[in-house]
């Protein structure tokens, strides 16, 4: 899986091959509501420097597990341990979270956001976020009240990717976009790729996105029923990862 | 635009005979430094990681080559990037073979319709330069 | 963190308040000009558009105090605030410290407006009555008195902050899982529950003090009352925190 390169140039990507650290554990992790558990009994790794994709239908606790990685939702057995630590302040500096909905304050404008994220992420990078609303032809003082549904969520994607994280929980990013906005959204996810940081995106679309994961858990009703290399269980069950989900989802 | 990919296939496959035609088309010369990783994953709009196996497996294959301090280099052997031209395009006609089979025509015959195809196709390029 | 938030905070409705208040004193303004002047129009319409103003502004209050906690910490603001690298004392403190500032700034801004009404030929008697009284008052003032004014005022700060409190911890209880649906009904419930709970505390604590009696009770009995509302306070802050660091639901 990993691949060796023995030779330094300016990109990293190229110079002596960087150990995988082990961003995200989850041991025995379990989160019900009620009667339902959402998230029952689950235990894998994150590694930085890989792209991984959460695959599972609506409702097979994707954004519980994204919750649980955040701090948003509390375990109620079982742990999950970013960087070691339970999530808290720590965790929060080192994770850029980008969810499902819009979580701005739509009175704002693009300044104000930019303003917000500079005073309270340390490694927010402003002049990045600005390249990028430029290539987006997004005028800073703009409010995001103005703008379509599909430029709010370009915003916020953009004040996400423009972190130097550690580890990237990306909640559906691609779910009711248009093509062209689909792939603009993948290339800024894939452009900001940092070679020591884990990305966890999760999607119900797997077709359009299969071709950027390096590992892959396929989660239903909270459990999970496959994990891994996506190159490795192409090869195992000589299909995309597509046809598999549907093949083990089918109604 | 990121390139298109077959799902079925792994991708760094597909990204190994995608560089292996620009080889041979000139793109990527005998002897010339390749971009960086991140750069072709870029332009081909997929994960770095992925880019940096494909390049990998085509070390492996000699086709490119690693200098200590400066990158990745395509191979100075022409030879060998005739090699692949030769079997690319061999790869090609056995797939030709395939389908003419399927249409039900005879292996004899090839050769014959290759010559008229070859034909109408200059006389519709004269044609096209007389206009 | 905390002054970052409360600047955000302070920002949020700045732009509603600040021009409620300076209309309502330029309109006060007016209408003490009114009455100089025998404008007996211009007076009833400016002394309606203040009283109306000052209304306005107390009810607006109250609501954007509520809002601001809904909306901000259990809406989908929410997905922003808790993943914020801040801990949870902070969002709650922030929001209370910036709700007693507008609370405050309403009243002064009143009493401006007051004092801006009282310079005619009604309002000179007054100040001149109390010019008349103010040397004996202050001959006759001793250290007591003014403990009790200071303690006085301290109580009835302690009172709004206890006050919105109770309405954070009732929203806070609201977002409970088990009231998902019904939030701000649940809300309202829990609101008088507590209202009840400290009613009975107070009066539990009323029946069984040996209350000092005569001249100077007041005096003696002051500081006691101000540390019971602290207790309250602290109480009512850290079941808020504690709710919304373990049990938060945003939907």
């Amino acid at each position: 899986m990993e691949t060796t390169d023995t030779m330094q140039t300016n990109d990293t990507m190229d110079a002596i091959e960087i150990m995988p650290k082990t961003i995200v554990t989850a041991n025995h992790l379990t989160k019900c509501f009620g009667e339902n558990c959402a998230i029952d009994d689950l235990s894998f790794n994150l590694q930085g420097g890989r792209i991984t994709g959460l695959l599972g239908p609506n409702g097979s606790g994707k954004t519980t597990l994204l919750k649980l990685c955040n701090g948003l939702l509390k375990p109620d057995s079982g742990e999950i341990l970013i960087n070691g630590i339970a999530p808290g302040i720590e965790s929060k500096k080192f994770i850029s979270y980008l969810p499902e909905r819009t979580y701005l304050n739509k009175w704002m404008k693009i300044n104000d956001l930019l303003d917000f994220f500079t005073d309270f992420y340390t490694d927010f990078d402003k002049v990045k976020a600005l390249e990028m609303l430029k290539a987006l032809g997004l005028d800073k003082k703009t409010r995001l009240k103005t703008l379509s549904k599909g430029n709010r969520e370009k915003v916020q994607l953009v004040l996400v990717m423009s972190r130097n994280a550690g580890l990237y929980l990306l909640d559906e990013p691609i779910g009711g976009v248009d093509p062209a906005a689909r792939d603009y959204i993948l290339k800024t996810i894939l452009s900001n790729y940092q070679d020591n940081a884990a990305i966890l995106l999760s999607t119900h679309l797997i077709q359009d996105v299969e071709h950027i994961f390096d590992d892959c858990i396929f989660l239903a009703n909270g459990k999970i029923n496959l994990q891994g290399s996506v190159d490795d269980i192409r090869e195992e069950h000589g299909k995309s990862l597509d046809t598999l989900f549907r093949e083990v989802f089918r109604c | 635009m990121p390139w298109e990919f077959n799902p079925n296939i792994p991708i760094y496959l597909q990204l190994m005979d995608k560089i292996k035609l620009g080889m041979i088309a000139g793109i990527y010369p005998p002897g010339s430094k390749m971009p960086s990783v991140r750069d072709l994953a870029n332009d081909a709009g997929v994960n770095p990681n992925t880019m940096q196996k494909a390049l990998s497996e085509l070390e492996r294959d000699n086709l490119l080559f690693s200098q200590r301090t400066s990158g990745r280099y395509v191979t100075e052997d022409k030879i060998m990037v005739e090699n692949l031209r030769q079997d690319l395009a061999e790869k090609q006609m056995q797939r030709f073979f395939s389908a003419m089979e399927e249409l039900g025509i005879p292996r004899e015959q090839i050769p014959v319709l290759i010559n008229k195809a070859l034909q109408k196709q200059s006389l519709q390029k004269t044609a096209k330069e007389m206009n | 963190m905390l002054g970052k938030l409360l600047k955000y905070e302070l920002k949020a409705n700045a732009g509603v308040f600040l021009p409620m208040y300076a209309t309502m004193i330029i309109v006060a303004l007016f209408t003490n000009f009114s009455i100089l002047t025998q404008w007996a129009y211009g007076a009833v319409i400016g002394g309606v558009v203040v009283f109306g103003l000052m209304v306005a502004i107390g009810v607006l209050t109250l609501i954007f105090i509520i809002q601001r906690f809904h909306n901000n910490l259990l809406g989908d603001e929410g997905y922003l605030m808790f993943t914020l690298p801040v801990n949870i004392t902070s969002l709650t403190a922030s929001k209370l410290i910036a709700a007693a500032i507008w609370i405050c700034a309403g009243v002064v801004t009143g009493l401006i407006a007051c004092f801006c009404l009282s310079f005619n030929m009604y309002g000179m008697e007054l100040w001149h009555q109390i010019w008349q009284s103010l040397p004996t008052y202050i001959t006759n003032l001793g250290a007591n008195d003014i403990f009790i004014a200071i303690g006085c005022v301290i109580m009835v700060l302690f009172s709004i902050l206890n006050f919105i409190l109770m309405i954070y911890t009732a929203l806070a209880i609201g977002q409970l899982p088990r009231f998902a649906k019904h939030r701000l009904f649940f809300s309202f419930l829990a609101f008088i529950v507590i209202t009840i709970i400290l009613q009975i505390i107070g009066s539990i604590i009323g029946f069984n003090v040996n209350w000092p009696q005569g001249e100077g009770a007041f005096f003696h009995t002051l500081p006691w009352v101000l540390i019971v509302q602290v207790i309250t306070g602290a109480a009512l802050l850290s079941i808020t925190n504690y709710l919304l660091n373990k049990k938060l639901n945003l939907e």
